[in-house]
């Protein structure tokens, strides 16, 4: 990312001079970069979609006409047509409002899924490198474990012997889901440990917290951040995949999964019940993609450059 | 060769400890008590006792864990109280199933991949490598249990073409019954298969020996299908050694979809119907099953390459 000065010298750096220990830093364009580069096309987007799903989630109740949960047994079962863009279910609930409101819980699941194995495993990961000995190697065995079992086996598992819901849900995927960035981390802090800025940074005498905070962190981030983003991808299916088969959110609240699992019955005349639903994951999940797939191109040619 | 495999074999004990480990005290996560979830409100102190006892968790930590393992070697995985039949012959009996549709599943990825990857690779960056490309990004979001129920809904309940469920029986209803299964599972890993083989085909195409066989004057799709193709053979099968763990979990919910009575499908129904037992025997056979492919591709992997005694 940015070049580090070998050696060091006791005078105190005048403003003028390039810094002497170049502490790389975390830059925005590593986060936004649609301002260059040749990904800038799909992250553009990338973020162009998941503002509208965004914004179409956050003004759900100006967009509709319908109320996502309101019974009208007169409409059960209408195909798309002027009156219900998307038609509506056996219980004639307009399944455009309910594909609008459920936008809602299906991005809070994959963005607080995908932040709370974030920040766990990469706290986590830092200790490790930053530590070693047992510690890493508790650490990183308890890692193989976890990776040693199907993820979905795993979270499926957990989420059935606690009882179906959403913090169930929640729990489970935490339990499991940090130990990919933990390994991620840990290894770059091995990497990164004897750098000579780092090594500079100790030689100065500054508190650990100090080292880690300013010095480590920034430099280990940018992976997991990167993987973050195209986790978000799988964060969606999985918590789509848990509610679908009837163990993550419970009706009457609308969500993707579950809804074409409701319509799943009637896919061979109606289908429209399964279709939009799933449709809407599959954009969601591309805006997703093209963002993360972008940003790891970038983070490769920041590596390269 | 016999150090590198015993080495690994050692490396593998304690994450099969942590296996059982995980297993073993999933049973723990249950909320209250699980022989009362098990009996009902209303069962008496009597039953809640018996049924304690039948589980076993009357005994301390220690001693359930112990009768836990000490069943494992000789296969025995527990008993279902809601199929009424141990773990191990479920097991037994399913998991074939399971094992056909995962590897049917690959073949189709293999297939379908080959020739995207290839036409990707040699026209690379061009308008089609780019359709490919971005063909692939919407693969890389389709949710298995969507696309599974469209081609249920399509090909099986409009056109009739294909049957809605199960798994038939004999190889050829095998073949016939868990065809749309195994393209779902196929699609669902042909985006990551596309994408790595793809990369490695490239590099290969870089080096110095195609470029000979080019300038030899050998035909181009010679060079690519002879020269090409096998050199990116050995990343692409560790690919699939490597997504196996994925493939599982996801043949989980494709089962479920179409109600294929393999052990994925029995999970989710033993998680539904709340068969703790059950459920804690699956997941350690899904567990050992990953640890075995995971240990069977890295000894080959090691065994193939020059260099596989530093690895």
């Amino acid at each position: 990312m940015t070049t580090a000065h070998p050696g060091m010298s006791g005078k105190p750096r005048s403003p003028g001079q390039p810094p002497l220990l170049a502490r790389p830093v975390l830059r925005a364009s590593a986060i936004l970069p649609f301002l260059r580069g040749r990904e800038r096309i799909s992250i553009l987007i990338g973020y162009t979609l998941l503002g509208l799903i965004v914004i179409a989630a956050v003004f759900a109740p100006l967009i509709c006409t319908y109320s996502p949960t309101a019974l009208n047994p007169i409409a059960a079962l209408e195909a798309p047509g002027t009156a219900h863009f998307f038609g509506t279910d056996q219980f004639g609930r307009d399944i455009f409002a309910r594909t609008v409101y459920a936008a809602r819980i299906d991005l809070i699941i994959a963005f607080s899924l995908v932040s709370t194995a974030f920040m766990i495993g990469t706290a986590l990961g830092v200790i490790a490198g930053w530590a070693g000995g047992l510690l890493d190697n508790v650490l990183m065995r308890i890692v193989d474990v976890a990776l040693a079992f199907p993820f979905l086996v795993l979270v499926i598992s957990i989420v059935g012997l606690r009882g179906p819901g959403l913090l169930s849900l929640y729990l489970a995927v935490s339990i499991v889901s940090w130990v990919f960035y933990a390994r991620l981390v840990r290894s770059e802090v091995r990497q990164l440990r004897h750098a000579d800025y780092m090594l500079a940074a100790k030689a100065s005498d500054y508190s650990a917290l100090r080292v880690l905070a300013r010095h480590l962190l920034p430099n280990v981030i940018i992976q997991p951040l990167v993987y973050a983003s195209s986790d978000l991808v799988y964060a969606l299916l999985l918590g789509a995949s848990v509610s679908y088969l009837g163990l993550g959110v419970q009706p009457p609240t609308p969500e993707w999964g579950q809804m074409v699992q409701d319509g799943s019955t009637f896919i061979g005349a109606q289908w429209w019940l399964s279709f939009f639903p799933g449709a809407a994951i599959v954009v969601t999940a591309v805006a997703f993609s093209l963002i993360g797939d972008g940003l790891a191109a970038r983070a490769r040619e920041g590596s390269a450059r | 060769m016999r150090h590198l495999i015993l080495r690994r074999l050692l490396q593998a004990l304690p994450v099969l400890i942590g296996i059982t480990l995980v297993t073993f005290s999933m049973v723990h996560l249950v909320p209250g008590d699980p022989a009362r979830a098990l009996a009902g409100q209303r069962a008496t102190p009597q039953i809640l006792a018996s049924i304690r006892h039948q589980l076993g968790i009357d005994k301390p930590l220690v001693t359930q864990y112990w009768h836990f393992i000490s069943g494992l070697p000789r296969g025995q995985l527990g008993y279902s109280f809601l199929l009424h039949q141990t773990t191990d012959a479920l097991v037994l009996a399913r998991l074939p199933t399971t094992l056909f549709l995962v590897i049917y599943g690959v073949l189709i990825a293999i297939v379908l991949g080959v020739p995207l990857a290839m036409i990707s690779a040699v026209r690379k960056e061009s308008l089609l490598d780019h359709g490919i490309k971005g063909t692939l990004v919407v693969g890389l979001g389709l949710p298995s249990f969507w696309i599974g129920l469209l081609l249920v809904g399509f090909l099986a309940l409009r056109l009739g073409w294909f049957p809605v469920g199960g798994a038939g029986s004999g190889f050829i209803g095998h073949l016939w019954h868990l065809f749309l299964p195994a393209l779902t599972l196929a699609l669902s890993f042909l985006a990551v298969l596309v994408r790595n083989l793809r990369a490695s085909l490239i590099e290969v195409m870089d080096t110095d020996f195609v470029s000979l066989a080019v300038l030899k004057g050998i035909p181009r799709l010679r060079v690519y299908t002879r020269h090409v193709m096998r050199n990116a053979l050995i990343p692409a099968v560790t690919i699939i050694g490597l997504n196996l763990s994925y493939l599982l979990g996801a043949s989980v919910v494709v089962e479920s979809v179409f109600s294929v009575d393999g052990i994925g499908n029995t999970l989710v129904n033993a998680v539904l119907s709340r068969d703790y037992q059950l459920v804690q025997g699956l997941a350690l056979v899904f567990g050992v099953l990953v640890l075995l492919v995971t240990l069977t591709v890295d000894i080959t992997h090691a065994g193939l390459s020059p260099r596989g005694e530093m690895a």
